[in-house]
């Protein structure tokens, strides 16, 4: 009775959590709507006034930029009253995306000049690494569970070291029987790179399960040398394998999602600099604001 | 025991221990790039950088770089090729990278590839790109340092651009602009300052251009905002606009009158289409030439009418027996202008006459018609006066002869200074007299000499037509002892033979158009004879009439000594135009060359200006009457073409179409010449026949200007001959559905710039309708007949 009760209150708070996530996301969407349409209006409003719409639009998209900006600052400061991080980062991602039609109208797509187009690749870049990043960041948790439980980045080293010497141990054992000496064999010619060696550039950027297919098909052909302790060692060796493939394929999915942010922010610097002489240079050769 | 990995969950650390890749991370873990546990540690640990260290170091990297770039690229010569946001226009990047020297001996900068920024963008607190002067001229310009430098160049095309005024409109045209806006409107046009770069923006490429404004920008002071030009733009009102025309062509007339008479077909391309020229409109012109529009009818009774040419000066014809009778002697004169008062004084000699001292003093005493029969001969003061006429009259020819064209000139010169003065003109006229004609002086002249103004040319060339070797040769005839000294005066026509247009040689009384003559009541005219027959040799001809005995002999010996004393005719003397001796009128006349007689115009135009309303009857209208006839000289345009090279106190710039680009000469023919549509001319609506005349309907030029029925001109609601050339238009005004049909965004385009111009020279709007009056004045005598 108790759990049942329990398991209603658990529903129902799951119920409104997921509710109040869909209004939340409404109303955010609705900003964003908001926030692109009033833009539009501004710039025509500009135009319509023979004002300068680039310096309307330009101080719009700079605007943006320092609320992007500040996510990493806010990640330096970790204050509870500056609100949660996840409701910055979803912000953030809003902006971002802001970002992109504050810049297409202010620039369009296309920019000529040397300092300008500098400018515009530092700024696409950073806007498609962040679009990149966060659609890495929206993919990774589904990957990482079908990888077995989540295992921190900074665990995997000696969870793989763990593996690794029960994998020895193994072999080892597998080595002191006549009815496993295939097993021993085995490990010595393809195992051993696979459990001390990192996998391939290529796994890391595109982890797949082609290496761990061939290695068990590889050690079911040894069944038909083993006697009864080599497959029991056998059928150790081979969850062993599957281990290990597990923490490579989390390393390799963790590892992109954090390239991906790292390559998201290491532009940021040169990109400030070379906005801040942008408006300086705007502001000096421009008649009219 | 604390957990060895806690170090090292903790996000953005630089660096990890090196044992953790082999599953044993240390407690301590890495201080920096160093082992936490240092020397102590029994197991050589090498602590390996993470990848928010490497981020770090890549950002700085990228940072410094950046920094760096500016700094190396900021102090270099690329600098401004760098920072460019983008590619300038054709026109302007053509200005930036040639290597041409300007020929201003003082430029004001010097476009090379250090400056080139300057040229256009005002770089605070350098003089040289803030421009104070423009051409040595001071500017008090509104608009910014930026436009400035725009207008650096072009100033010629904008000349009021300084202002910044809407449409460039300053004094009375904004005025006017102004009055034709809505309230609102107008209270935005009283601070607007427009900057150029509001609507030309650089940087977008060479294939920009820059003069496509979008319609939004024009809508922000025209807030009565339409859809498109098919829907909701404002009706036309009386498009195409009626122009001043300097030739007075009535359309309507010429196509259902003059043309049906002739059974020709009316075809507009005759007179607007010249296919081997191309003016700014392309090959479709106003009116193309005199030999191709209208030679083919008017040249004929055109010449035929200057056959008998014009009278410049004429000696008053006087009665020498009435003088007599009043006790006064006449002195040498004339013997065919001494048997009547008649006629009246040529306007040169009125000038001439000006130009005397007793000269204003005579005038004064002339009765107010001008007319010399109305002088009362038994007044003792005014047969005096006569007499001191004919002593002066004697005196001009004497000073003609002996000084030249000098004489005519300064005359004339002092005449018009006069009317300068009256028209509140500040105008100096130049004067040639101390000009040296040595050739060896070349060296001494002056640069610094004013060029010649239009008024002086035009006054050279006024005088330059005059023969003095003439005036000698009338002096000698008509002056001196003629049975002495001088050899006998050819015979004076008895009839004048008037050559008609179609060559038949007609005789017609001399001064049958002298009906005030022969109505004329006073008995001194029509004497007791009661019928009055200028040949029967009655009291009219008095004693010495032209047919009595002693100069019928003359008219024998003549005949038979030389064909000089033949009776000369200026048609066979002077086919092709020139100076004689009329011995009938007793006056130096000119016979025209034809359509176009530089001298004849000059005349003309002279007369227009010296018309004095206090002495009617002074203008000699017959030749000036066939001339305007066509082209509207009026007093007014006459005197707005002599003082077009003044500059206005009121307007700092310089107008276009100014003597600074005009020769003299050409500015002289402005009163003759068809008002060509110049390239430069801005109106607020433009418009090119040439790409239209490429589609097949409208070709036919009735398709767009379709005249009023002659129905409505009769009544005098639309028309030239009954309203004027300005109040009312002889076309029906276009339609805007005549051109919304293509002029969509889908097909032929609907921007406002495709048909208006904003930089615009004159403003001639619905605020500033000319009146009648102002419209009948402009007409001049055209409308008078």
């Amino acid at each position: 009775m108790q759990k049942s009760v329990t398991n209603t209150i658990g529903r129902s708070s799951q119920a409104t959590r997921s509710e109040s996530r869909v209004n939340s996301r409404t109303v955010a969407f609705l900003i964003f709507a908001i926030a692109i349409v009033g833009t539009i209006a501004y710039r025509n409003w500009t135009i319509s006034h023979l004002g300068n719409e680039s310096f309307a639009t330009g101080y719009v998209l700079l605007a943006t930029c320092v609320g992007l900006i500040s996510l990493g600052i806010r990640k330096r400061f970790p204050l509870t009253s500056l609100g949660r991080v996840s409701v910055w980062q979803s912000a953030h991602h809003y902006l971002g995306s802001f970002c992109l039609v504050a810049y297409c109208l202010h620039a369009g797509v296309l920019t000529t000049g040397w300092f300008e187009s500098v400018l515009a690749i530092l700024f696409w870049t950073i806007l498609l690494s962040g679009f990149l990043s966060w659609y890495v960041n929206k993919k990774s948790p589904k990957m990482l569970r079908t990888a077995g439980p989540a295992i921190l980045r900074s665990d995997i080293p000696t969870v793989k070291s763990r593996v690794s010497e029960q994998a020895y141990q193994v072999a080892l054992q597998a080595a002191g029987s006549k009815g496993s000496m295939a097993i021993a064999e085995y490990y010595r010619s393809d195992l051993t790179t696979y459990f001390s060696k990192p996998r391939s550039l290529w796994y890391r950027l595109l982890p797949t399960g082609k290496k761990k297919r061939n290695l068990q098909s590889g050690l079911e052909r040894l069944d038909r040398y083993l006697d009864e302790t080599g497959r029991e060692l056998l059928t150790r060796i081979k969850s062993l394998v599957l281990e290990k493939d597990d923490l490579d394929f989390q390393s390799a999915i963790q590892q992109r999602v954090r390239f991906c942010a790292a390559f998201h922010t290491v532009l940021l610097g040169a990109f400030v600099v070379f906005s801040l002489m942008h408006v300086a240079l705007a502001h000096l050769y421009s008649s009219h604001w | 025991m604390s957990d060895p990995t806690k170090y090292y969950r903790k996000p953005g650390q630089p660096f990890r221990c090196g044992l953790t890749i082999a599953g044993r991370p240390c407690e301590h873990g890495p201080v920096g790039a160093a082992c936490g546990q240092g020397s102590t540690n029994a197991e050589k640990c090498y602590p390996a950088r993470t990848l928010a260290g490497w981020t770090r170091i890549a950002s700085r990297i990228g940072t410094l770089s950046a920094v760096a770039f500016l700094l190396i690229v900021v102090p270099s010569t690329r600098f401004q090729t760098t920072i460019a946001p983008g590619s300038l226009s054709t026109t302007h990047a053509q200005l930036l990278q040639s290597s041409l020297t300007s020929n201003d001996p003082h430029p004001t900068m010097t476009i090379n590839s250090e400056n080139r920024c300057k040229a256009c963008h005002p770089i605070p607190g350098d003089e040289e790109t803030t421009p104070a002067t423009i051409k040595g001229q001071l500017v008090t310009a509104k608009v910014g340092a930026q436009s400035q430098l725009c207008m650096k160049c072009h100033q010629q095309s904008m000349p009021n651009g300084f202002e910044g005024s809407p449409h460039d409109l300053i004094g009375e045209q904004l005025l006017a602009l102004k009055t034709s806006s809505t309230t609102s409107n107008r209270n935005r046009l009283d601070d607007r300052i427009t900057e150029c770069s509001q609507c030309h923006r650089e940087h977008r490429g060479s294939g920009e251009n820059l003069q496509s404004i979008t319609s939004e920008r024009c809508q922000t002071c025209h807030s009565q905002q339409f859809q498109s030009f098919s829907h909701g733009h404002p009706e036309f009102q009386n498009y195409p606009q009626a122009k001043h025309r300097s030739i007075a062509f009535d359309h309507g007339r010429h196509k259902d009158l003059h043309f049906q008479k002739k059974d020709t077909t009316f075809d507009c391309r005759t007179c607007h289409l010249n296919n081997s020229e191309s003016g700014a409109l392309g090959n479709v012109f106003r009116s193309v030439s005199y030999e191709q529009a209208c030679a083919q009818c008017h040249d004929q009774p055109l010449r035929a009418a200057t056959t008998e040419g014009m009278v410049v000066l004429q000696v008053p014809s006087l009665d020498r027996s009435k003088l007599k009778l009043a006790g006064f002697e006449l002195g040498e004169w004339p013997d065919s202008a001494s048997q009547l008062m008649d006629g009246s004084l040529s306007p040169l000699l009125v000038e001439l006459l000006r130009g005397r001292p007793e000269g204003n003093d005579i005038l004064a005493k002339f009765p107010p018609s001008g007319k010399l029969r109305d002088i009362d001969l038994s007044d003792r003061e005014q047969a005096k006066m006569v007499v001191r006429l004919a002593e002066n009259v004697r005196g001009i020819f004497e000073q003609l002869a002996s000084e030249g064209q000098p004489y005519i000139r300064t005359n004339l010169e002092a005449h018009l200074s006069k009317l300068a003065i009256e028209v509140g003109n500040s105008q100096k006229l130049v004067s040639e007299k101390s000009v040296s004609l040595d050739s060896t002086s070349m060296a001494t002249i002056k640069l610094e000499t004013p060029r010649l103004s239009t008024m002086s040319g035009w006054l050279n060339q006024l005088s330059s037509g005059l023969p003095p070797d003439l005036a000698r040769t009338a002096r000698g005839r008509w002056f001196r002892n003629n049975a002495q000294s001088q050899p006998p005066n050819p015979p004076p026509l008895a009839r004048s033979t008037i050559r008609q247009p179609n060559n038949i040689v007609v005789s017609t009384p001399l001064q049958a158009q002298s009906d005030d003559l022969l109505a004329s009541p006073n008995p001194a005219v029509n004497g007791s004879s009661g019928d009055l027959d200028l040949l029967s040799g009655g009291d009219l001809l008095g004693s010495e009439s032209l047919l009595a005995p002693s100069n019928k002999d003359n008219l024998d010996r003549s005949k038979t000594k030389s064909h000089v004393d033949k009776p000369i005719k200026s048609w066979d003397h002077l086919p092709y135009g020139g100076w004689m001796l009329d011995e009938s009128r007793v006056a130096m006349v000119y016979v025209p060359n034809g359509h176009g007689d530089p001298w004849v115009a000059r005349w003309i135009e002279w007369q227009q200006l010296s018309t004095d309303p206090s002495i009617s009857g002074t203008q000699e209208q017959n030749l000036a009457q066939q001339c305007t006839q066509c082209h509207t000289v009026s007093r007014d345009r006459v005197r707005e073409m002599l003082q077009e090279n003044v500059t206005s106190v009121n307007n700092r710039f310089v107008s276009l179409g100014n003597s600074n680009d005009l020769k003299p000469t050409e500015l002289m023919n402005q009163c003759w010449k068809i008002n060509q549509r110049h390239s430069a001319e801005r109106t607020i609506t433009k418009f090119s026949h040439t790409p239209h005349l490429t589609i097949p309907t409208l070709r036919e030029c009735q398709s767009c200007h379709v005249l009023y029925p002659q129905t409505a001109v009769a009544t005098g609601t639309h028309g030239w001959s009954h309203s004027g050339m300005i109040l009312h238009h002889e076309f029906q005004s276009m339609q805007i559905q005549d051109c919304s049909k293509c002029h969509t965004k889908q097909s032929a385009g609907d921007a406002c710039t495709q048909c208006h111009n904003y930089h615009i020279h004159n403003y001639d709007g619905k605020a500033r309708p000319i009146g009648e009056k102002q419209a009948l004045q402009n007409l001049g005598p055209w409308l008078s007949r």
